[in-house]
Parts: C-alpha cells; sequence; structure tokens
C-alpha cells in the first residue's frame, strides 16, 4: 500500500494541469530538499532526426548544477549512460560497478569521457540524497547522477529502453530492484552521433576499452597494420584473437 | 509450420492481455492519457515518416560480380601461417583482397534516391561480390578497413570498426569473424577459409555461405550500412556447372541462371539516407501505458530492397533457375511465395508458382520438397528452384511476403497477409536455349547421428530481462566461457524460449547441426527442418532440440539470436571448442 500511495502521488504530479507545453517541468526542492517532482509536466515530444533522438530535459545533478540533458551532457561528449535509483542498489548494485568503470577511466573521466547516471526514481532521489548517495561510492569528476521532473527521468528512460514494468517509469515508486538481474550501459559520443550499448556486468576493463571504440579517431595514413589474429598460442587465455 | 504460425498469434494475444492486466494492476487502475511519456498518439518513426516513394520494379535487379583472386605477391607483408591453425594443411590456392569502405549507392533511380545513399561496403559495393570457392581449394582473404574514423563518416550511425564473420563456415576461431576480433581504420585481418567438410565427412559439404559484420554491440547497424555479401562453395556433385558430364553432378541451373538474392529491408529519409533509430521507442497506441514493447525489439524498414535495390525486376529466360534467397535482415521475417500476372490458363500458371526447395541454411537436402511458401528468418536461407518454363513471354512474376510485421520491430503481428508485400518482380522473356539444367531426384544424405558420441546435454533458455535479451538469464560477456565444448565431442543442446510472444532466429557458429525434436515431436521427411543447419527458428514457448558436433579446430565461437538488435542487447553466449579432457 505504502509503494502504491507513492505511485500515485507521482502520477498525480504529472497529471496535474499540464501546462508548460514543450517543456518537461522542473524540479521543486522544499526546504529539507526531500519533496521532488511536483511541477506539471507536458509529454516529451521526441525527433528521432534531432539531437540523436534524446529528450532535451532539464535534470539536476547531485552537485545542484542544472543540465539540459542533451544540450549540456551530450552533444559533443563521449558518454556513459545508466539507469539507477538509491533504493535499488542493495537489490543491483549498479552504482557499485560504475564506480569500478570509473576507478579504470581515471583521469580520462571528466576529460575524454562522462558518465552520466540517470535516477528512474526522481520522486525519492532528491538531489540532496543523490550527493549523498555520490558520496558513499566516490563519485568524481566527470560523473553526474542527475535527477528530474518524474516526466523527465521517465522520457529519458522512455526514449532509451525500459524496464520490467514493476520498475518501469510509471510505478517508479515500486522501485526496489527486487527482480532486476540484468541492466545495460548505453555509451556513445554526441558529437558522431554513434551509439551502442554493453552490459552492466562486464569487466571493468573491458567496459573501459569499449568507450575507447566510440572516440573520435583519426584518419589513417601509410600502409594498412595487421590487427590480427595474432600467433597461436595454447597457453593464452584471452578472449578474442586479436594481436596483443 | 501451421502448428507454430498458430503459436504466434496465440502467444501475441496472451502477451497482450497478460501484459494490460499486471499494468492495471499496478496503477490501481486506468491511467489518465496526460500522465503518459508518450501520449497514445504516438507512433513509431516508420509509421509518421515512412521512406520517401519508390515506384517498384523500376530499377533492374543488382547482380553481384564475381570476386577475383588476386597474386600473393601483391599482399604485403604476406600471409604468415603462424596465424592460423591447420594452414600448413589447407595451403591457400587463391588469395583475395576486399578493402571495406564508404560510398554513395543507388537503391533506386528515382529522387532523392537518385543522390546516393551513404553505405558501406566492399570493394565499393554493397552487397560485396559474391565469392566461388571449391571443396579442397583453401582460399586466403585478407580485409583491409579504409572506412573513416568515428565522427569523420557520412554515415552516422555505425561504428567503423568491423569484424566480418562468414557465416556457417566451418572455419577456425581466428578466422571466422568472431564478435570481438573487430579491427579499426587502417588495420586489416586475415582470414584462412580451409574449405575441407567438417570431420571430412562429404555429408557436410554447404553451398550457400554468405559473410557479414559481426561487430560486438553494432553488428545491427553495421549490416544495416550494408556490410553483407556472399561466399558459395561448391564441390563435385554441386558443381557450378549445368552442362556438367560427370554423372555424379547435380546439374543445378548455374552461371547467370544461379541468382543469390539477399533481402534486407531499409527505411530512409526525406534526402534518401539511411535511418537506423538507435533506441526505437515502442509504445504501443492502444494500450492505456507505455507498454512492454520495448526499443531493443529490433529494426523494420518500410522498403523492401534485393540486394540492396528497392523492389528491382530481373527479367528471366522461360526455363530453371537458382535462387538463393538470403534474409540479411536486421529484424524483419518473412514468409515468401510467387504470383504470377499470366496471360496462360490459371491451371497452367499454378504449376509455375511453387519453389522446388533444395536447401535450408546453405545445404542441400536429401531431396527437393516442393512448397507454396517459404519462411526465412533472419539469416536463414532456401536455395529454390523456379520453372519459368510454366509462364509465357510477357509474363510478370513476383515475390510475395505474407508475413506481417510489428512496426516497432519486435515480431510478427500474426497476421498473414493475403495480398502481401511485393518484394521483386521477375520479367518473363523466351529462352534462346534448351535449358541444360536439372532438379536431382536425391541431393545429400544427412550426417549419421550417433548418440553414442553424446558427451553432455545443455540448455539454453531465451528469454526477456528488463527490456534485454537473455540466454540462462545472462548478458553477453565476451570474458565468460558459457559452454567447453571437447573437440571431436558430440552434444545434445534445447533452446527454450521462454517467452511467450518473442521469437528469435538463434544461430550457432563453426558446424551444423540437426533438430533432433520440436516441443518434443520429431522432426518429419519432408519437412525442411529435416536437414543440416545453423539456424533455429525459435517461436513463442517453444523447444527445439538438435545434436552437433564440433570437430577440427580449437578455439572461441559464439552462438545468439540472429535478431541482430538482440544479439546487440545482448542476447548471445561465448562457447569454446577445448582439447578432450578439459571440458566444463
Amino acid at each position: 500500500m505504502e509503494e502504491r500511495r507513492k505511485f500515485l502521488k507521482s502520477l498525480g504530479a504529472t497529471t496535474v494541469g499540464a501546462t508548460a507545453a514543450g517543456v518537461a517541468g522542473s524540479l521543486a526542492v522544499d526546504a529539507n530538499g526531500e519533496a521532488a517532482a511536483t511541477t506539471p509536466a507536458a509529454p516529451v515530444k521526441i525527433d528521432p532526426r534531432l539531437r540523436d533522438a534524446f529528450p532535451d530535459v532539464e535534470v539536476t545533478a547531485h552537485t545542484g548544477e542544472k543540465f539540459r540533458f542533451y544540450d549540456d551532457l551530450i552533444r559533443d561528449k563521449v558518454v556513459m549512460i545508466n539507469f539507477m535509483s538509491t533504493r535499488n542498489e542493495q537489490g543491483f548494485p549498479v552504482t557499485a560497478k560504475m564506480a569500478d568503470i570509473a576507478a579504470q577511466l581515471g583521469d580520462r573521466l571528466g576529460k575524454d569521457v562522462f558518465i552520466i547516471s540517470i535516477s528512474r526514481d526522481p520522486a525519492y532521489d532528491t538531489p540532496r540524497r543523490l550527493a549523498a548517495f555520490a558520496q558513499k561510492h566516490g563519485v568524481g569528476k566527470g560523473w553526474y547522477l542527475v535527477t528530474g521532473t518524474y516526466a523527465a527521468a521517465g522520457a529519458l528512460e522512455t526514449r532509451m529502453y525500459r524496464h520490467k514494468h514493476e520498475s518501469g517509469a510509471l510505478t517508479s515508486a515500486l522501485c526496489t530492484g527486487r527482480d532486476r538481474k540484468v541492466d545495460i550501459v548505453f555509451y556513445g559520443n554526441g558529437g558522431a552521433g554513434v551509439w551502442g550499448t554493453f552490459p552492466v556486468d562486464i569487466r571493468p576493463d573491458d567496459a573501459a576499452t569499449r568507450i575507447t571504440w566510440v572516440m573520435p579517431g583519426k584518419m589513417p595514413t601509410g600502409a594498412p597494420r595487421r590487427a590480427g589474429p595474432r600467433r597461436l598460442n595454447a597457453a593464452e587465455r584471452l578472449s578474442h584473437n586479436r594481436d596483443a | 509450420m501451421i502448428s507454430r504460425r498458430n503459436a504466434l498469434k496465440v502467444g501475441l494475444t496472451a502477451a497482450g492481455t497478460g501484459m494490460t492486466t499486471k499494468l492495471a494492476n499496478a496503477a490501481g487502475g486506468p491511467v489518465p492519457q496526460s500522465g503518459l511519456i508518450f501520449p497514445q498518439t504516438f507512433t513509431p518513426s516508420i509509421v509518421e515518416r515512412p521512406s520517401p516513394p519508390a515506384t517498384p520494379f523500376v530499377a533492374p535487379l543488382n547482380v553481384m560480380p564475381i570476386a577475383q583472386p588476386v597474386n600473393p605477391a601483391s599482399l604485403v607483408p604476406g600471409p604468415d601461417p603462424l596465424r592460423h591453425q591447420r594452414y600448413d594443411e589447407f595451403l591457400p590456392q587463391k588469395h583475395y583482397v576486399q578493402r571495406i569502405g564508404e560510398f554513395r549507392w543507388q537503391y533506386h533511380p528515382e529522387p532523392p534516391y537518385d543522390q546516393g545513399t551513404w553505405s558501406w561496403g566492399f570493394n565499393g559495393i554493397t552487397p560485396g561480390e559474391t565469392y566461388h570457392a571449391y571443396y579442397g581449394e583453401p582460399v586466403f582473404l585478407r580485409r583491409i578497413n579504409e572506412l573513416p574514423p568515428v565522427g569523420a563518416g557520412n554515415a552516422a550511425f555505425p561504428l567503423p570498426s568491423v569484424t566480418i564473420h562468414l557465416h556457417n563456415a566451418h572455419t577456425a576461431s581466428e578466422s571466422d569473424g568472431i564478435p570481438q576480433d573487430y579491427f579499426n581504420p587502417g588495420e586489416f585481418w586475415d582470414h584462412h577459409y580451409a574449405n575441407f567438410a567438417a570431420g571430412f565427412d562429404p555429408r557436410e559439404i554447404m553451398g550457400t555461405l554468405w559473410y557479414h559484420d559481426h561487430r560486438l554491440d553494432f553488428t545491427a547497424p553495421n549490416v544495416y550500412a550494408g556490410l553483407s555479401g556472399f561466399y558459395l562453395l561448391f564441390d563435385e556433385k554441386d558443381s557450378n556447372n549445368e552442362r556438367d558430364r560427370n554423372p555424379e553432378a547435380f546439374r543445378l541451373p548455374s552461371g547467370k541462371y544461379d541468382v543469390p538474392l539477399i533481402l534486407h529491408d531499409v527505411q530512409f529519409d526525406e534526402n534518401g539516407q539511411v535511418i537506423w533509430d538507435f533506441f526505437n521507442p515502442a509504445p504501443d497506441a492502444g494500450t492505456m501505458t507505455p507498454t512492454a514493447l520495448y526499443t531493443t525489439n529490433g529494426m523494420v524498414g518500410d522498403r523492401f530492397t534485393v540486394n540492396r535495390i528497392i523492389q528491382p525486376h530481373f527479367k528471366v529466360e522461360r526455363r530453371k533457375y537458382r535462387f538463393r534467397i538470403l534474409n540479411g535482415g536486421p529484424s524483419r521475417l518473412y514468409d515468401l511465395s510467387l504470383r504470377a500476372d499470366s496471360s496462360r490458363p490459371r491451371k497452367a500458371v499454378r504449376k509455375g508458382e511453387k519453389f522446388f526447395v533444395i536447401s535450408t541454411d546453405g545445404n542441400l537436402l536429401e531431396e527437393p520438397l516442393v512448397k507454396k511458401r517459404i519462411e526465412v528468418w533472419v539469416a536463414q536461407r532456401h536455395d529454390v528452384i523456379i520453372d519459368f518454363s510454366h509462364f509465357a513471354p510477357g509474363d510478370h512474376v513476383y515475390l510475395v511476403n505474407h508475413l506481417e510485421m510489428r512496426d516497432d520491430g519486435a515480431g510478427t503481428t500474426g497476421r498473414e497477409l493475403d495480398e502481401g508485400n511485393l518484394v521483386m518482380r521477375f520479367d518473363v522473356v523466351e529462352s534462346k536455349r534448351k535449358d541444360p539444367s536439372r532438379i536431382p531426384d536425391e541431393m545429400r544424405e544427412l550426417p549419421t547421428i550417433d548418440m553414442r558420441e553424446v558427451r553432455k546435454e545443455r540448455l539454453f533458455v531465451f528469454d526477456y530481462d528488463n527490456g534485454l535479451w537473455t540466454v540462462n538469464g545472462k548478458l553477453m560477456d565476451p570474458n565468460r566461457v558459457d559452454a567447453a565444448i571437447e573437440q571431436d565431442s558430440a552434444e545434445i543442446w534445447t533452446f527454450r524460449n521462454a517467452g511467450n510472444s518473442w521469437v528469435h532466429p538463434i544461430h550457432t557458429h563453426f558446424e551444423e547441426f540437426q533438430i533432433l525434436e520440436v516441443n518434443g515431436k520429431a522432426v518429419k521427411k519432408g519437412d525442411v527442418l529435416r536437414a543440416r543447419k545453423d539456424v533455429v527458428s525459435l517461436g513463442p514457448n517453444m523447444d527445439v532440440k538438435f545434436f552437433g558436433r564440433w570437430r577440427d579446430f580449437l578455439g572461441k565461437h559464439v552462438m545468439h539470436c540472429h535478431n541482430v538488435v538482440h544479439e546487440d542487447h545482448a542476447m548471445m553466449i561465448r562457447w569454446d571448442i577445448v582439447p578432450p579432457g578439459e571440458g566444463d
């Protein structure tokens, strides 16, 4: 019942007086920083031909900064994007896995690549809660935990992919992660418009390699180089046959 | 076939009902329209912004040229035998080079298509050249990546880092083109195709193979951009000569009468450029909430192309032809028939409106089967003979698709189309010469199934979880070996679809298998499934059990869903062939 009340509350927040056409509403935080997602929102329009079809909604980061999701965080950047919620973490520790990947990226994070973790539980995940959560997971430079209105977070989630009904956008208050077993990280290059995904539970070094695949490359010069296969070696246990 | 079609329908209905109830309960009642992220009026881009019109049957069919070998001395650096298993045993007799690059390809002569569509392909064309290879004549193929690097190209959605898989070849891991073996702009990869029958068993000889990109995480966009082509294998029986005097030869239609057809469905924008909708959201109009139709469903285009030409026509003589029909994906499934527009009596015409199916998944059957319909799921192949002598000069014969797909790419609607989609048109003209080709009574015997060779039975459950596509509850991890198979052993695998609405064409690399049972029932004579196969059509709630062998090489391979959008999200496992005694 508790969960259902929360769900209805969050639903109400998006249904009353949808007036701000074209804008997905903004986040309202009370004096305690606890209430959220109270501003009405219109449905978010998406044009697949623009902005790689990302909704350019307003989000607020754990740092308190406000961003346009596409213009400020995606355009011309190489990014990894995942969905999380603070209440989900115990059931499915996705932020811990992202922290392992962030550690692999080292000082490239915040310079060559950025991580955006979108809360799928925006009614609960206020910027203040996200800030505390970020501290706990050692979230540093180049990594933003973001939240927004119910509609804004939902638009992003709905646009990119959706989850089990129990934890989907419209039922985000039910988002406890109890059934969550698999998840993916989106990665791409906003400047080039190329996007892929990898499962979140691959090895962190593998994840750190994959993000390099979408980084801008230089036009090759000279004779082509051999990429593989490498010389046979029965003792090796690598996951591929490329030259080392 | 009928039963599976019914299963598709039932499955879809059941899924719809279950979903609505579940969501209604979760939400505590109907959800108002204004609460939706996407309103009910949302339509997928394929419906909202269809491709520009293109008059059907205006463009002639593109018949790919046959690949020509190069002088091995021109390869610098030369081949390195130490990089390939059994190289010295199967010394290459022909050497080839493919340069993978970006170019404008004309899908259709009318505007806006006449400006050319930025595409990727091999040696300047898509599909790439058709290879004619022969058993006993090993091939060395160097592929050079000349694509522009990320951000520098005109086709933005694919990844300019590729790995080219030779689909159903009996090839060592390092030449197979597994997803992990990518090469980047400015790099090359050497492939050694030994062209011998698995276990040196002539019953394992194959015929219609194809090559395509298999890049980890990016197979769907890379194939969609154009990276596919045919590789045909011949032997003394299927000898590429319809006038062959060898009494063992099948004398199937050959030369210009042997035509590979690769079907891709593509969506274009107003400038005639290919659209790839990455996240492809699919809220379903008519239900009350964003639904269980997810963004990783699949990609369906609204323009039917054959050999990368929109609805082409092809002039055919009044004689027999061999067509090698391949569904190149990414996600659409076909149920194909022939329909003639003829001046001749209906009874006579009906004789021509059928396929003599001689192979499935590229492997000649025990005997030809006469079928009015052929189902072709992604990556599946059927070699068919069509006898146009039943038609009159001036007749038109259409290749028709009857299987309707959902606009979101997720699968079939369960509806069969009577009128259907006209995929291409054959224009019949008089034949100048007598047709020397034959439809053989008998072709290849099936290899023996010996249960004493079976070391292990495995169950693979294909499911849907959290918007993603799982095998035994997991997503692809190239660092995890999901099955360690002992070399020279046989295994029995069961593929189970735990979903009640999804369909999956499941492909496993390296060696063909034989289906033992479908939903507990044995495959009967006369069924196209009684064959050597490499793709399983896994319908909703279906169980398919097969017998397979793993011989001749060691190393890493994969098994995956060939709806390449499912594959990228990440319905795939890695399996290894390991030395005897080291299996799991």
